[in-house]
């Protein structure tokens, strides 16, 4: 995955990320690398401890303190974002932009959320209170918040979570991005509100040509949204391509074992299988194939060599798997 | 049906909790406020022991004098031995000090988890009489119990069972409220435990770190208001070796003696400190992660 | 369920009749739950689906008896709770909570936690206690070591298996489950669903399952109630309310569910708005203002659960009746 198409807007290398557990520092993020064009979505699938929402704060530069930023390189539409998070910050004002789960969290619980949107044409901007105002209104209204000039004078707790979560989008299009990082953006919303707040991200995606990925645990929702996905476990990439294709045929046994344990609403009253064993700690990845103690393939290189996420044979380029015996799931 | 072998499903061995003793031994606030306070406690355990003077006993032909051979630190106002007030002094102090906390910490936990666990018109009125309580300067209130009950330890053991019962049952009812909307509280009320049960072996014991933390500052709040209320003459009654009025009997003579008063006080400090890193330490060690 | 375990657990019929759970905030009074009546037969499962503020976790609450209705009775074959339950009430139904991380005590080991409940209800001491205790982490595949462990040493999925044992060790009839995946990841929901069907049918226990996860009530429960604003608004079999859904808010569920194969509702219209606040109920039926089928007499009569014709489950809807294209559920 080293040459980069021409409309790539988002282009990530080899990040890795170390976390520091009481003395020591493991590697939580290990060498992800994934490319994003204008107008699509890519999905970062995972479990806990899968690395994908740590990925996404090292992107913004919004890791927690015990992390750490080992190595990797991001570019947004070719230019490289510098190390040190003064610079990153200052240069991905009105590049890239992230909501988070909690949207209540997000928000400043004394300021209406008018003033919270406005604040950043204002000072990123320099534009006057009046126009920021009424950018404000105008995001409001793109985010498909109903009577937007009123709302804009509400409060935070005035508003439902599908709303406040609209809102926060609103703030991150203040800044005019090309690139919206959203980490588990409707994991604590109702269904129904998922669904539209899903179906406002699509529309934003393919209206403003925005590039996004998108963390969620939730297989379904990804594919809901995002064209692409990329599986991680552990930290590592072990699958990617398109979500279609990689729903459909996985090559890769940790995605296989994730669509057998999850129930289906379409599915045909197939019971969901466990993956055996359990998720390993941090403190005690297992060797070579981490997924290997887990893995019905699994052989005795498997314990031994780290795979590399390499291409799949005569598929599309991105179609990728570090899974040795690929070949053994792809079925007649 | 389903096919899955439930047995073969078991994860990881659970992690090992380190005990509290390991913990404790790993805070190293705790080990060295234990270790100061420790040896303060030895020595007035050993009072008689150590002492190279009994602490009342008078040298009328030895008085005000400076460090010597025979008084290593030198002698108050009454010929009497400095460094064996000290230790008996010590002796007292902690002893009221620790002794003073037993109700209040007692009937203010009772009181504040009653007030937390049941909420309603008992939380009003109990909370309505810990206002009232609180409203009163602390030391005013003290001061005034102690002037209607009589100077001496006993006055201080009524004026502080009557006026720091209050923090305690705060600090409780608060994190009783907390734990009280826990999911294993609700579960024990649904397995049908008694009210009794539940607050002894669910609420009390996720609740009681607070007010035991908080207790560790509090010996060093008696301690100060023991010494306070010796400096005013209310506290401990001459003869008996207290900090308070040993700080407070030789201020007359600072320009000649100032250990008089300076080693007492330097003793309370230090006391203080030694308290003040267990609760510290304590606070680390009892949080249930 | 096997006949032998049916042969000893004949019993545990729940019947909620007409309960109603009110609330007064600020002056406003909040019914949180509105005239719910339902029945649990013995050994069977119920999933309870609704999103938030649909008063599902409150009438679970009432149903474990940790909430005292304002109106209506609760009832266990045909013999009512009292209003403060006894110990014995008390046992027949028990609770496994959500937040696998807050459900257990801190301070007590895992036999501590379990010998009490034994003990308190009369059902093991001493060595009898620790056998039971045993038995029970053997029920929910966990090891024996771990029974002298705390708490905090366990995973998520570990500790929501310790909050089954523990619920299971005073020998429940019912077994009321509040979202028990939410808070685990996906490989491991797959156990502790898979533990759920195994118990049921191993130790014949009626379940009460309150899912937003329409998927996994869909695989593991029977029978189906949709509420809304406190109200049910649809209930029949599995198959009925699934594949042939009455009330347009259940086909808005259906259709909002995300799937791994296929597109989520590509032939029903969205939904607008937001599940409203049960402070400012709209007049008639509640669903009203986000409805795509609504039209007058919506915004003026409320509608009543009744059969529908042409399926054998309820849906208060006034146009039950009709068959909704598109959301059929394969």
């Amino acid at each position: 995955m080293s040459a980069v198409a021409v409309d790539t807007v988002l282009s990530v290398r080899d990040v890795t990320v170390s976390v520091l557990r009481g003395d020591v520092r493991h590697t939580a993020v290990d060498a992800v690398s994934f490319d994003v064009p204008a107008g699509r979505a890519l999905g970062l699938v995972g479990e806990s401890g899968s690395g994908k929402s740590l990925t996404l704060r090292a992107l913004m530069s919004l890791l927690p303190p015990a992390a750490r930023l080992e190595a990797g390189s991001v570019h947004l539409a070719g230019d490289e974002l510098p190390r040190g998070v003064k610079q990153v910050r200052r240069a991905l004002r009105g590049r890239m932009a992230m909501i988070f789960q909690d949207p209540l969290s997000a928000l400043d619980p004394v300021q209406a959320v008018g003033n919270q949107i406005a604040e950043v044409p204002r000072r990123v901007h320099g534009r006057s209170r009046r126009q920021s105002w009424e950018r404000a209104v105008e995001l409001l209204r793109l985010v498909g918040i109903p009577d937007a000039p009123r709302r804009a004078h509400a409060y935070p707790h005035e508003l439902s979570g599908g709303m406040r979560q609209r809102v926060v989008i609103a703030i991150a299009l203040a800044t005019e991005p090309s690139v919206l990082l959203c980490d588990e953006p409707t994991t604590a919303l109702d269904v129904t509100v998922q669904a539209q707040v899903l179906e406002l991200l699509d529309d934003l995606r393919s209206r403003l040509q925005l590039a996004i990925v998108f963390v969620s645990h939730d297989l379904a929702v990804i594919r809901q949204l995002c064209e692409d996905v990329c599986v991680m476990y552990t930290g590592r990439l072990v699958e990617t391509g398109r979500t279609i294709e990689v729903l459909e045929r996985p090559l890769h046994p940790y995605t296989l074992g994730l669509l057998d344990a999850i129930i289906d609403l379409d599915d045909p009253v197939g019971a969901p299988q466990p993956i055996p064993g359990a998720l390993p700690e941090l403190e005690r990845l297992p060797g070579g194939c981490t997924f290997h103690p887990r893995c019905f393939l699994a052989t005795e290189e498997c314990t031994t060599t780290v795979p590399e996420l390499s291409p799949a044979r005569g598929a599309a380029p991105d179609r990728a798997s570090a899974c040795i015996h690929r070949d053994r799931l792809i079925s007649p | 049906m389903t096919s899955v072998d439930i047995t073969a499903a078991i994860d990881a061995a659970p992690v090992p909790t380190p005990t509290f003793w390991r913990r404790a031994r790993a805070s190293r606030s705790l080990m060295i406020g234990v270790a100061i306070v420790g040896l303060i406690v030895l020595a007035a355990i050993l009072a008689p022991v150590i002492s190279p003077y009994p602490p009342d006993q008078q040298d009328l032909y030895h008085i005000l004098g400076g460090i010597s051979s025979k008084h290593l630190l030198g002698t108050d106002d009454l010929g009497r031995d400095e460094l064996s007030r000290l230790i008996y002094g010590a002796r007292t102090d902690i002893l009221v000090g620790v002794l003073a906390i037993v109700f209040p910490f007692c009937f203010g936990t009772m009181m504040g988890t009653i007030a937390g666990y049941y909420g309603g018109r008992i939380d009003s009125v109990i909370m309505r009489v810990v206002d009232v309580v609180i409203a009163f300067p602390f030391y005013v209130l003290v001061i005034a119990l102690v002037f209607v009950v009589g100077p001496g330890i006993r006055g201080i053991f009524v004026a502080f069972a009557v006026a720091d019962w209050v923090v305690y049952a705060r600090a409780i009812r608060s994190a009783t409220l907390v734990v009280r909307e826990s999911n294993y509280v609700a579960a024990a009320q649904a397995g049908g435990l008694s009210d009794a049960r539940i607050l002894r072996r669910h609420v009390l014991p996720n609740t009681i770190a607070q007010a035991i933390v908080y207790a560790m500052s509090d010996i060093v709040l008696v301690i100060v208001a023991v010494v306070t209320l010796g400096y005013l003459g209310l506290g401990v009654q001459p003869p008996t070796a207290d900090w308070g009025s040993m700080i407070s009997a030789g201020q007359d003579y600072l320009t000649t003696n100032w250990m008089l008063s300076t080693l007492p006080g330097i003793a309370v400090v230090i006391t203080g400190l030694g308290l003040s890193l267990i609760g510290d330490g304590l606070a680390d060690v009892l949080r249930p992660e | 369920m096997s006949a032998v375990a049916r042969a000893l657990a004949p019993t545990g019929l729940l019947e909620v009749e007409d309960v109603t759970v009110a609330f007064s905030a600020h002056g406003a009074r909040l019914v949180a739950v509105d005239s719910v009546s339902l029945s649990l037969p013995p050994g069977d499962a119920l999933g309870l689906v609704g999103e938030s503020g649909c008063g599902k976790t409150t009438l679970a609450r009432c149903i474990t008896g940790l909430l005292t209705p304002d109106t209506g009775r609760i009832t266990l074959d045909g013999t009512e709770f009292s209003r403060r339950r006894t110990r014995a009430e008390h046992r027949a139904v028990q609770i496994v909570f959500q937040d696998p991380y807050s459900s257990l005590n801190p301070r007590l080991t895992i036999r501590s936690m379990l010998a009490e409940l034994l003990s308190v209800h009369a059902l093991a001491r001493g060595s009898a206690a620790e056998e039971r205790c045993r038995e029970l982490m053997a029920l929910v595949g966990l090891p024996a070591s771990a029974l002298d462990a705390y708490p905090v040493a366990f995973s998520g999925g570990q500790r929501q298996r310790l909050a089954i044992a523990r619920a299971l060790a005073v020998e429940p009839r019912i077994l009321v489950v509040d979202e028990p995946t939410s808070a685990l990841d996906v490989s491991v929901q797959a156990t502790i669903l898979s533990l759920f069907e195994n118990l049921r049918s191993r130790l014949g226990i009626g379940v009460l399952m309150i899912s937003h996860n329409l998927a996994a009530v869909r695989h593991l429960c029977d029978r189906v109630a949709v509420m809304y604003l406190g109200r049910i608004v649809e209930i029949g079999s599995r198959e009925e309310v699934f594949g042939d859904a009455r009330h347009p808010y259940t086909q808005a569920l259906l259709a909002a569910a995300p799937r791994i194969r296929g597109e989520a509702g590509v032939d029903l219209p969205h939904l607008r708005g937001e599940p409203p606040s049960a402070t400012d109920r709209p007049s008639g039926c509640p669903f009203h203002p986000r409805c795509p089928r609504a039209e007058d007499i919506c915004a003026v009569e409320l509608p009543e659960l009744e059969p529908a014709v042409g399926t054998g489950g309820l849906a208060a809807c006034h146009f039950r009746d009709e068959r909704r294209v598109g959301v059929r559920v394969p």
